[in-house]
């Protein structure tokens, strides 16, 4: 066909010479892609490219089937139950006043938080209630009490929109009660969090370990919502006011509150195991997360390669709490992760790849939010400024396909397995859940050589 | 291995290409190697001139070659070897460009304006053949097509229009707004190398 339209002219002809003598080394890949893609002639390969290629793709599909059913059908991931129904000594953070004079202050400051918060503050006790407590066992508004270590800086606490929402704290004493009702070490992976959900009572009480043998005088213990009082406590010399962040349930000799979301009881107590009764159950349910990453990827072989770049991890879980209060919370959480891996291609052709990928990766919280639902949507709370706490390490191993878009950029798909050595300050979520978490992930990898 | 692969075959040619082809027919993977090796320079240089960019060019090659291989066993030894291959990178090429859009579609009224043809030396005793290249890659993939298939591969328009289902018409008209669209870039072209030369 080429050479027959007598091409005579001068224009032509020289331009003819002039670029017929054009020649060009090709990139290394080329002759990569071609030998992959000749290799099932050669027939040594053939069943493995099949084999390889079956099971990824039906390995994805049957993983995104169930995914997705899961997603549609509201089935959780995953579930959590925090052990939360019975008040123990790691399930209480205290806190001690120098009077009652601050602890005073302190419920007042309480109070106006509550109302902020929408919840009914008349159950919170009253200075006058206070002070008769103290007085009915033998002790003044005006008696130096024992009070700990404040910790560390106020700065950080005055940033909590919870105990001091406007950075305006009255005075360094009620500084030094802040500073100590926030746990220290997950200060600023827990002060966003809405204050009644279990997963923040769960962790801050996790952090503070409640020693019987500091328990004296006028102490605060802040106990898990779901949490009941039991009032049978017998040959108590101390009192102690109780913040209880949900639903104490007031008896005789305890002062209850009101409110649903910050109050106190007061209560006469001996050991902090008269605390504890069966109460309310919170069962999490993990929502299947979505994961999508940039990633580059540098072939130093044939086969190999080493991989790095970014993946986002979007995590939602549904508080439920049931038996003593009937909640609902929804909590999303929003991870940024940095993977290093090593890739090896199983079946690579010029435009799709088999392969696995096993390594490392560091992810780090970098916002969530939170919102009330289910039978008290009506009454919807978001807390917008949450902060997705803590860092997440992990190791993984990763099967996937990916697709040739253009030149050296792919689309891949890969389903993922990976167990966390290392979950500081995170609450929980599908990847803490499960002791190998199952994943899928879509995202843009650029190869290189 | 590849530099050896090369020289051997230069310095015999007819014998070891006989060798190599018939290798690649009974798919040996140091023979196909050999003759990729032998060849490709020369058909990414024919890629280079239908391709927008480098990357695509690659493509281009990538397909081709694997063209040629499964279909080695159909060239019958009738003409030269290389011209066989050459056709075949040539279709490989215009296959992914019809992927991409079909050529000679919506070009004519763009560059209408781009007639005008300057007159002066000829650039072409100026330009390097790189220089050429790259002017040949700026012009519209319908051009540069047309322009390719006429001017480098010497096929009629007549075929031309077959090949790119289009109108006889089409082509002769595509390929005189190409020519003259790269007559004015070779003299622009010629000019600013003059400039800097001075």
């Amino acid at each position: 066909m080429s050479g027959t339209n007598n091409n005579s002219g001068s224009f032509e002809q020289e331009m003819a010479n002039a670029l017929n003598g054009v020649e060009q080394q090709a990139a290394p890949y080329v002759w990569d892609n071609i030998e992959a893609a000749l290799q099932p002639q050669r027939g040594r390969v053939l069943a493995w490219w099949f084999t390889g290629a079956a099971a990824s793709v039906l390995g994805i599909l049957l993983a995104a089937n169930w995914l997705f059913s899961v997603q549609h059908n509201h089935e959780p991931l995953a579930n959590t139950n925090l052990d939360t129904n019975m008040l123990q000594e790691e399930n209480c953070v205290e806190f001690e006043f120098e009077s009652v004079d601050e602890a005073v202050a302190f419920f007042d400051h309480a109070k106006v938080r509550s109302s902020e918060l929408g919840a009914d503050p008349s159950g919170i006790a009253s200075a006058d209630e206070l002070d008769s407590m103290s007085s009915s066992i033998g002790q003044t508004k005006n008696d130096e009490l024992s009070v700990p270590d404040a910790g560390e800086s106020l700065a950080n606490v005055q940033s909590n929109p919870w105990v001091n929402p406007k950075g305006q704290a009255k005075n360094e004493r009620e500084e030094q009660v802040i500073e100590q009702i926030i746990p220290v070490e997950t200060k600023n992976a827990l002060t966003y969090l809405p204050i009644s959900t279990p997963a923040l009572s769960s962790k801050w009480a996790h952090v503070n370990r409640l020693e019987h043998s500091n328990f004296q005088a006028l102490d605060v213990v802040i106990v898990p919502e779901d949490v009941e009082w039991q009032d049978d406590v017998q040959n108590s010399r101390h009192w102690a006011l109780a913040g209880n962040l949900g639903s104490a349930t007031a008896s005789e000799s305890t002062y209850g509150m009101g409110g649903n979301r910050f109050g106190f009881a007061a209560q006469e107590m001996n050991a902090l195991s008269d605390f504890s009764t069966p109460g309310t159950e919170v069962s999490i349910d993990h929502r299947a997360p979505v994961q999508l990453g940039a990633q580059a990827a540098w072939g130093f072989s044939k086969r190999l390669s080493l991989i790095s770049g970014l993946q986002y991890t979007g995590f939602r879980g549904v508080y439920t709490l049931s038996g003593n209060t009937n909640e609902q919370w929804q909590v999303n959480q929003h991870f940024l992760g940095v993977p290093v891996l090593l890739g090896v291609k199983w079946v690579n052709q010029p435009k799709f790849q088999f392969y696995s990928n096993q390594g490392i990766q560091i992810d780090k919280g970098i916002a969530a939010n939170s919102k009330r639902i289910g039978q008290y949507t009506s009454q919807v709370v978001t807390e917008p400024g949450m902060k997705a706490p803590g860092q997440m390490g992990s190791i993984r191993l990763s099967m996937g396909g990916a697709y040739r878009i253009r030149g050296p950029l792919w689309l891949y798909s890969e389903a993922t397995i990976a167990t966390y050595i290392m979950q500081q300050n995170v609450l929980a979520n599908a990847a803490t859940a499960h002791p190998l978490w199952p994943s899928m992930s879509l995202g843009l990898r650029y190869q290189f050589e | 291995m590849r530099l050896g692969c090369i020289l051997t075959l230069v310095s015999a040619p007819m014998a070891d290409l006989a060798d190599l082809i018939s290798g690649c027919r009974d798919n040996d993977g140091k023979a196909q190697r050999a003759l990729y090796d032998l060849l490709h320079p020369k058909m990414l240089g024919i890629c280079l001139r239908y391709a927008r960019d480098v990357d695509q060019a690659h493509d281009m090659l990538q397909e081709g070659f694997i063209k040629v291989f499964q279909r080695i066993d159909q060239f019958g030894g009738k003409g030269a070897f290389e011209g066989w291959v050459r056709k075949i990178i040539v279709n490989a090429c215009l296959e992914i460009l019809r992927k991409e859009r079909s050529a000679g579609e919506s070009i004519v009224e763009e560059h209408e304006s781009m007639l005008v043809v300057e007159k002066g030396a000829n650039p072409l005793e100026v330009l390097q053949a790189q220089d050429v290249l790259a002017l040949v890659q700026q012009l519209p993939v319908g051009y540069r097509t047309v322009f390719n298939l006429f001017a480098i591969e010497g096929y009629s328009h007549e075929e031309i229009a077959k090949t790119l289902n289009v109108s006889v018409n089409t082509s002769y008209s595509q390929y005189h707004r190409a020519k003259a669209m790269m007559q004015r870039m070779l003299n622009s072209e010629k000019k600013r190398k003059i400039k800097q030369a001075i």
